[in-house]
């Protein structure tokens, strides 16, 4: 996987890390038992402070993604299957929640919405 | 306590520091007017001792070179002790004293066959202007020890003019003091074994002054 | 303490240095090994006497400073320190070709090959004088001797003052390559934190000859908050507690603990605080200035 970090978000760089190591896990990307890379790796990787990548791994064992072994590095734990679907439904929500707003302040009808969203899934996106 | 090598070590860092200033163009021109009043005056005395005075003004290159840098500073990033620093210096002064002597004895040997036509004069002669170097630089050293370059560099040439003066005097006076019969009188190994107690204890005393002075000194 | 000594690459307690004109009072700076620590402070505030301190060069009135367990200036000590100064000490008339090969005289574990192939890398001529030197290249051939002779703690004062951006982040590459090895530590002076807020894992701030913080990067940041506002909105009790106040206008911006800000009025607008405007904020609180 790669980290990809945005100078300008605004979030702190140890939560992007944070955030899309946990994305690559929730979505399969990352299985269990793969070997993250290790915390001077990463660091000199994306050219950040070493404290910042240790607090990232630490901050997602403590989340329960991985775990850190001595003198190993830190390994993916396996997902929990409950958690990744809730993560991918309320991601869904989100994305029909902001397909209404839009619809909505448009005047586009619920009818209209959901023949977009068959015609959608019978597509191979 | 303190290692041969790594004074040597540092006789060459001198070196190398030193190296810059030393142009081929200047020293060729002073080896030519060395060579030129030593014919001019037909004294091959005169040629020899003006190659080892030069030597002593060379002697405080290091200095300045290091005071424009900051290498004091260097030698103790690069471990190198205080004393090793002091100890090198004077390896490097007499070092500078040796090629001096060489080219002295270069320069006046010619004239003195010329001259004198018993050249074997001239050893005697070259090893006292050689032992009177290295006792001004013994009290030259110290100085610039304690002051560093820019202060010290004034007052070094007391030392120098001093011992020339007396080196005037007593060959324009001798036959007039009466205490330079009793020391003829002597005999010249007398005289050479005195000579070099006295250049060594002055070397040790220096040294010792020089190690106190620089120790004290903070950059 | 041996046990200390494998984990601190560099403990500095109760330094102090008394000049004529200036005071080094009671700095406390530890860096554990295999981190970087950024030393920040204005110009005169004391950062190149302590950077010497450490070094050995100079010696202290009072206090300790101890380098990987043994005393700083110690001649085992300081085979193992990496030095980038503001100057170079090397005498201007050298090449880089004489500085490798002076300083393999002298550093034990001094690697000829692995000099000449810093150099390369650099591109430093070794046959160029280091007055023609730029300064970007001068502190470029420090590195490279520092690399070559097997530096554990690199020792760097103002790398990047008077270096264009590029070298700049040039520089910031070459230390993060650096901490890559975990035995390797690195203290740089700067007062240029842009190139702290991503290198550097501590910060030591240095005013007037004192410590006023040294932890975390990420702690200072967070220590602090940047209020600004309407003037009239403060009363004298919530002035006092603005660090660097500064008025123009009706309008007014200053800095404070994070702790305090909650009991600030609610309509002031408060942010977070970049490492810059502290530094800023923290030397105006010496000198205020209001319009």
């Amino acid at each position: 996987m790669r980290v990809v970090l945005s100078n300008r978000s605004g979030v702190p760089i140890y939560e992007q890390i944070k955030q899309q190591v946990r994305q690559a896990i929730l979505e399969g990307e990352l299985r269990a038992d793969d070997l993250l890379p290790s915390i001077r790796g990463l660091a000199q990787d994306l050219r950040v402070s070493v404290i910042t990548t240790t607090r990232a791994y630490r901050d997602l064992e403590e989340e329960g993604f991985v775990v850190n072994v001595q003198g190993k590095g830190c390994y993916v734990l396996p997902r929990d299957e409950a958690l990744a679907r809730e993560d991918a439904l309320r991601k869904v929500e989100d994305c029909l929640a902001e397909a209404i707003k839009t619809a909505r302040r448009c005047g586009i009808t619920r009818a209209e919405v959901a023949e977009t969203l068959d015609l959608l899934w019978s597509e191979d996106i | 306590m303190f290692s041969p090598r790594q004074i040597w070590r540092f006789v060459r860092l001198d070196g190398r520091t030193v190296r810059p200033y030393l142009q081929t163009r200047t020293l060729l021109l002073s080896a030519a007017m060395a060579l030129g009043i030593g014919v001019a005056t037909r004294e091959p005395v005169i040629a020899a001792a003006m190659p080892l005075f030069m030597a002593t003004t060379y002697l405080g290159y290091p200095f300045l070179a290091g005071e424009r840098s900051d290498m004091d500073a260097l030698y103790v990033t690069w471990s190198i002790p205080g004393r090793t620093v002091v100890l090198g210096r004077y390896g490097f002064s007499f070092g500078l004293n040796l090629v001096a002597l060489l080219v002295a004895a270069v320069f006046a040997t010619p004239i003195a066959w010329w001259q004198w036509a018993v050249p074997a004069e001239l050893a005697p002669a070259l090893l006292t202007l050689f032992g009177m170097v290295i006792v001004v630089n013994c009290l030259q050293l110290p100085v610039y020890f304690k002051l560093g370059y820019t202060k010290a560099k004034g007052l070094v040439y007391v030392p120098l003019l001093a011992i020339m003066a007396i080196i005037v005097l007593v060959v324009g006076f001798a036959d007039r003091l009466r205490w330079t019969a009793a020391v003829a009188a002597l005999g010249p190994w007398s005289l050479a074994i005195i000579g070099v107690v006295v250049v060594l204890a002055g070397a040790a005393g220096s040294v010792m002054l020089s190690m106190r002075f620089y120790r004290a000194r903070e950059f | 303490m041996k046990g200390a000594a494998m984990t601190e690459a560099l403990a500095v307690v109760g330094l102090t240095k008394r000049y004529p004109e200036f005071l080094l009072d009671g700095v406390n700076i530890t860096i554990p090994t295999g981190y970087v620590m950024g030393f920040v402070g204005p110009n005169g505030a004391g950062k190149t006497t302590t950077l010497k301190a450490i070094l050995g060069i100079v010696k202290p009135d009072a206090g300790v400073v101890r380098l990987f367990g043994g005393p700083a200036g110690a001649a085992a000590v300081n085979q193992r320190v990496g030095v980038v100064m503001d100057n170079p000490y090397y005498p201007e008339g050298w090449t880089a070709r004489d500085v490798g090969e002076m300083a393999g005289l002298f550093y034990e574990r001094w690697s000829a090959p692995g000099f000449a192939r810093q150099l390369d890398q650099f591109g430093i001529s070794a046959t160029k004088k280091i007055s023609e030197l730029s300064r970007g290249m001068r502190v470029k051939l420090q590195l490279a001797v520092a690399l070559s002779h097997g530096a554990d703690l690199l020792v760097l004062d103002e790398p990047t003052s008077g270096l264009d951006p590029v070298a700049r982040d040039e520089l910031r590459n070459m230390l993060h390559d650096f901490v890559a090895d975990e035995a390797h530590t690195v203290l740089f002076s700067t007062h240029i934190t842009q190139d702290l807020e991503r290198t550097a894992d501590y910060i030591t701030l240095l005013f007037d000859g004192r410590v006023v913080f040294s932890g975390e990067l990420e702690a200072l940041s967070n220590s602090y908050l940047r209020v600004s506002g309407d003037v009239d909105r403060l009363t004298p009790a919530d002035r006092a507690d603005i660090i660097g106040y500064r008025a123009r206008g009706g309008v007014f911006e200053g800095m404070v603990p994070a702790d305090k800000a909650a009991a600030l009025p609610p309509d002031l607008l408060t942010e977070a605080v970049t490492i810059d405007e502290i530094v800023v904020y923290l030397s105006q609180a010496k000198e205020p200035s209001h319009v």
